[in-house]
């Protein structure tokens, strides 16, 4: 057997060779695996001071399916209040009240896992230094460093939501069509140790950009 | 940055001698819009009153509680 190319043609032995080679370059390139496999950012669940006027906010600017559920318990244990949500391609926004005296803004961003199973990946966490919070859910919820609510949980959060199509009032002039939420940014108090909470934890076959340090305090942060 | 799937997490440092409005949690989302042109949505936001600011390729407003959202196109 030969392999014929622009320069002339390769043996047997040396196809064997130059397969060997790519095969251990492939390997040495690979990421290992993580203690989970995130297929998806699954949703995120955001507290507002006003749930009808953020609603009403993002209706107006997304032309996309939205749910209503009115007794919206955020996460295990949250007292129910009123609730949207708003898919974006396979994940969603979820809109929930913020409660005295909590301030606007994260709930907990939820990530779908591949081959989820809640007890094993308990342990696993737990095998590496991770504690998980016992809560009455078949979801897992990790802290971050921060205090960022992580749900962890099978990839498809939208095809299994109950809550209601929303039956308000017609919606006026939604603009954009949303195909996915494409990013969460996290701010966090020490870049270095949140990485290194996070590496091992989202590390998989998928992570390609790897960790990327951001320097400049808040000067990539967000600013309309 | 971290892959998740199609989307990214990504990790802001905030000092913590930072004013309360850069408080830790979410700075932004983004959100992947069919067709964007920035041009466009710029204009789309700015007839409706949403104050707009611009990173070349995208739009970024906030939220009524000044949760950031940016826009741009998928990929």
């Amino acid at each position: 057997m030969d392999l014929t190319c622009a320069t002339g043609s390769i043996s047997r032995r040396q196809t064997l060779l130059l397969l060997g080679a790519l095969a251990a370059a492939r390997t040495a390139g690979a990421a290992e695996p993580g203690i989970m496999q995130p297929l998806s950012l699954d949703h995120v669940n955001i507290r507002v001071s006003d749930v009808a006027r953020s609603a009403a906010f993002y209706m107006g600017l997304f032309d996309t399916p939205v749910l209503r559920n009115p007794t919206l318990s955020a996460q295990p244990g949250s007292p129910p209040g009123d609730g949207f949500f708003l898919r974006f391609g396979d994940g969603y926004l979820a809109i929930s009240q913020a409660l005295s005296p909590d301030v606007p803004g994260l709930d907990h961003y939820s990530l779908g896992l591949r081959d989820y199973d809640k007890a094993k990946l308990a342990a696993k966490l737990l095998e590496n230094g991770i504690a998980v919070p016992p809560r009455s859910s078949g979801d897992l919820w990790l802290s971050d460093l921060d205090g960022s609510l992580m749900q962890l949980r099978p990839p498809g959060g939208w095809a299994r939501q109950t809550a209601t199509p929303y039956a308000g009032p017609a919606r006026v002039g939604p603009a954009l069509s949303p195909l996915s939420m494409s990013r969460i940014a996290l701010r966090c108090a020490d870049l270095a140790r949140a990485g290194d909470y996070y590496k091992p934890v989202v590390r998989d076959r998928n992570r390609v950009r790897g960790f990327q340090p951001v320097t400049g305090v808040l000067d990539r942060g967000f600013r309309p | 940055m971290f892959s998740i799937g199609d989307s990214v997490l990504e990790l802001i440092s905030v000092p913590a001698s930072s004013a309360p409005s850069n408080r830790l949690g979410i700075d932004h989302i983004r959100i992947a819009i069919k067709d964007f042109n920035a041009e466009t949505v710029g204009r789309v936001l700015r007839e409706r009153g949403i104050a707009i600011g611009t990173v070349p390729g995208t739009v970024r407003i906030s939220d009524p509680d000044g949760i950031g959202i940016e826009l741009g196109a998928a990929g």
